[in-house]
């Protein structure tokens, strides 16, 4: 294709994608996501996350339901829509109550990629990574941001938080703030906004 | 959970591949001795003889 003819369907693409409320972006979009702490896994508020990526379906019961499209943004699903659900900020996750009563409860950073729908306060996404988690469990803590670790607790988060995690000497919801909260360096450099 | 209203889209995929890839380029030879000039020379043309 020659450079002109190149450029003007780069421009189509782009008028098109800003006409559908769509942009594109090379790296993930990070959000915060709650679990709760199983014996074989991290239990999200539908599905047992078995590996630290987890694609979303959508149980919608008629219509065309390929990868692509999901998470859905033509109100043909729901309430509430399809997607693997994450929020802005940390604090947003834990006012909403998803974690008040939770006895054993992980909370963590995903790195959402492949159709990401933005909302006011959070994301619905196809494809989500857990890049960083902080797991609680009786009266211990855990946090990891290595990979391998990551894969490891979710194999078996109940044995790795006993061997591994620290005691706890304040209340969870305070943790999780100082280490996700929104002046903690640690997200402020990985920030999608 | 409520995460208010839908905003937009994003595709998130690594930018798309259609450039060849270039081979690798060989590593320099090491400079080439003279037969019995043992300064050698590293200006590249070892038929000249060595001045001086």
């Amino acid at each position: 294709m020659e450079a002109a003819s190149e450029l003007e369907v780069s421009r189509a693409i782009l008028s098109i994608q800003e006409r559908h409320g769509e942009v594109w972006s090379p790296t993930p979009v990070v959000g915060f996501r709650a679990w709760s702490v199983d014996v074989d896994g991290l239990r999200g508020v539908r599905a047992m996350w078995t590996s630290p990526t987890f694609a979303a379906t959508c149980e919608r019961p008629f219509g065309s339901n390929t990868d692509r499209e999901v998470p859905h943004t033509d109100g043909t699903c729901g309430p509430p829509p399809c997607g693997i659900y994450a929020t802005h900020e940390i604090e947003t996750l834990l006012a909403s109550g998803l974690t008040d009563n939770l006895p054993d409860l992980a909370v963590g950073t995903v790195a959402l990629s492949g159709k990401v729908v933005e909302h006011e306060h959070g994301f619905r996404a196809q494809i989500a990574t857990i890049s960083s988690i902080l797991a609680f469990c009786s009266d211990r803590a855990y946090f990891t941001a290595d990979p391998g670790a990551i894969a490891e607790l979710i194999a078996a988060p109940r044995a790795i938080i006993g061997r591994l995690g620290v005691p706890l000497d304040k209340d969870r919801k305070d943790i999780a703030i100082e280490r996700y909260g929104r002046r903690h360096p640690w997200t402020s450099e990985s920030r999608s906004e | 959970m409520d995460i208010g209203k839908q905003k937009r889209v994003i595709i998130v995929e690594p930018e798309p591949v259609d450039v060849p890839a270039r081979s690798p380029q060989p590593e320099p030879a090491p400079p080439r001795r003279s037969g019995g000039d043992s300064r050698g020379s590293t200006l590249g043309n070892h038929h000249q003889p060595a001045l001086g």
